[in-house]
């Protein structure tokens, strides 16, 4: 009886919680989904034909005061979403902008998986990216976040300045190159076993660790021991892959 | 909005209203072209009228206590400037004390009959020194006159018809909200800006493009734009730490 009454007060307590989670959807499922600035985010790819868009709202107090108003940003977009965002489609692509000036906002963005994806981010509050699952061209720029790649593909373009790239493959796709730079923090690679790629690793100032099977470039028969940057092939080679650390270290790991 | 001022701690708190005096003088404006008004307590209310005068009405408690003794309004008139300044003397007020029992339970006393009974009263998890404070001032504005109204802990709201010609007005906030009401068929330059708080309004207006500042949630948001046509007058809204609300009559 009293795990029945735990277990229905637990349930009436998530259920209130997920309620107050607002969500706003677009039909869309081909093009590139770009992300303007957006503070914190998460983009998950998924089996369907919305752009999802959500924010946890459970927190936030309602402005009574705004009712009937629109939320408007000197950019001249207007909040079209409730969450603070404005979406528009341009080109065949979806823009999304945060129109919210607040520094505190977190968005999870669920994504069809024919969908590209861009982000770019210069301020220094926010600018973390989480993706996962994305198997279309992914390129990401920001100046302060941390970048979060999970059960990835490529091909991709990611750089981070000051902030951190960590990405775990689940396959290496052969359609496009793939380049992973952080210039003031680490870079930490994951790739499953079958991978090949044309491998090139760069950090001037960190060191680069690694327990891949990487096929290193001879010249006339020797490898190079003495320099920062290490070239091969992983499982006799493929698409390019670029990964620098200016002034941190490089881990390639093999699952 | 409603105060609560305590001497070691960062103000603004709610608080409740009790009797209250009222507190009303007037300022002829024939003589000047421009009026400024700054408050540094109460939330203000502007309304304009066909008259020559600026009449400013406080409304005012501190502590339960009507205290219009403690308002100090000052007014210059300097180079065509009519300049209202309001701000009350604490020293006048007496501090209350405020014991909070469990997070929840509030009681209030004055400071004096606290140090009598100090010794009988229950152990309290937390003390505040300071003032309750609840303050409106009401202020009627002559129609043809250049506006700057300021407040530094107060709400603003004005309700402005714009029906006399060219305008110019120019609203700032601190810490309290700035909420404004016009119609949405007059022309003029609009610039609207805060620092930390958002900007709503359900009138459309163009956002300069010559004139983009990139939205950064640090630095808040600053908008230049145009309601119907440019250069007719001119309203600049700003609240630093809130929320501006621009709306249409």
């Amino acid at each position: 009886m009293k795990n029945t009454l735990l277990t229905l007060i637990v349930s009436l307590a998530l259920i209130s919680l997920q309620a107050q989670s607002k969500e706003h959807k677009i039909s869309k499922s081909s093009g590139t989904l770009v992300l303007a600035g957006l503070n914190d985010v998460t983009v998950e790819s998924y089996n369907g034909s919305e752009i999802i868009f959500a924010t946890d709202s459970y927190d936030e107090e309602v402005d009574e005061r705004a009712a009937g108003l629109k939320l408007v940003n000197s950019l001249g977009l207007n909040d079209n979403t409730g969450l603070g965002l404005a979406v528009q489609e341009e080109n065949g692509n979806v823009v999304v902008s945060q129109v919210s000036s607040t520094c505190d906002s977190e968005f999870k963005i669920k994504v069809p998986s024919g969908m590209s994806l861009e982000y770019e981010h210069t301020n220094n509050s926010g600018g973390d990216i989480k993706v996962i699952g994305l198997s279309k061209e992914v390129i990401i720029s920001t100046t302060y976040g941390d970048v979060e790649l999970r059960d990835i593909t490529g091909p991709m373009a990611v750089k981070s300045v000051y902030g951190s790239v960590e990405a775990e493959f689940s396959s290496v796709s052969q359609s496009g190159s793939i380049t992973i730079e952080s210039i003031y923090d680490l870079v930490d690679i994951t790739l499953p076993s079958n991978a090949s790629a044309d491998i090139s690793m760069r950090t001037p100032y960190g060191e680069i660790y690694s327990n891949v099977d990487i096929d290193v470039e001879k010249s006339e028969g020797m490898r190079r021991v003495s320099s920062k940057t290490i070239k091969g092939t992983i499982n006799g080679g493929g698409v390019d892959f670029k990964v620098k650390a200016s002034y941190d270290n490089i881990y390639l790991r093999k699952k | 909005m409603k105060y609560s001022i305590y001497t070691a701690l960062l103000l603004l708190f709610c608080t409740t209203i009790q009797a209250q005096d009222i507190y009303t003088k007037s300022y002829a404006t024939n003589d000047v072209e421009k009026v400024q008004l700054e408050f540094m307590w109460g939330d203000l209310n502007v309304t304009f009228a066909d008259v020559n005068q600026v009449e400013v009405t406080y409304n005012l408690t501190v502590n339960g206590k009507s205290v219009t003794d403690a308002i100090e309004l000052s007014d210059k008139k300097r180079k065509g400037v009519l300049k209202l300044e309001g701000d009350l003397d604490f020293d006048e007020i007496e501090e209350q004390i405020t014991l909070i029992y469990q997070g929840e339970k509030k009681v209030t006393m004055s400071k004096d009959e606290f140090n009598k009974r100090k010794s009988s009263l229950d152990k309290w998890d937390m003390m505040n020194t300071g003032y309750d404070f609840d303050g409106h001032i009401t202020v009627v504005l002559p129609k043809n006159k250049i506006v700057k109204l300021e407040t530094t802990y107060g709400d603003i709201e004005v309700a402005f018809d714009g029906s006399k010609g060219d305008h110019n007005l120019s609203v700032l906030s601190t810490y309290g909200h700035v909420d404004m009401t016009i119609p949405a068929s007059i022309s003029t330059d609009l610039d609207l800006s805060s620092s930390y708080g958002e900007i709503y309004t359900d009138i459309d207006f163009k956002v300069n493009p010559n004139y983009t500042k990139r939205q950064d949630c640090q630095f808040g948001d600053h908008i230049k734009a145009v309601l119907n046509t440019k250069d007719q007058g001119s309203i600049a809204l700003e609240a630093t730490y809130d929320n501006i609300y621009l709306r249409k009559i």
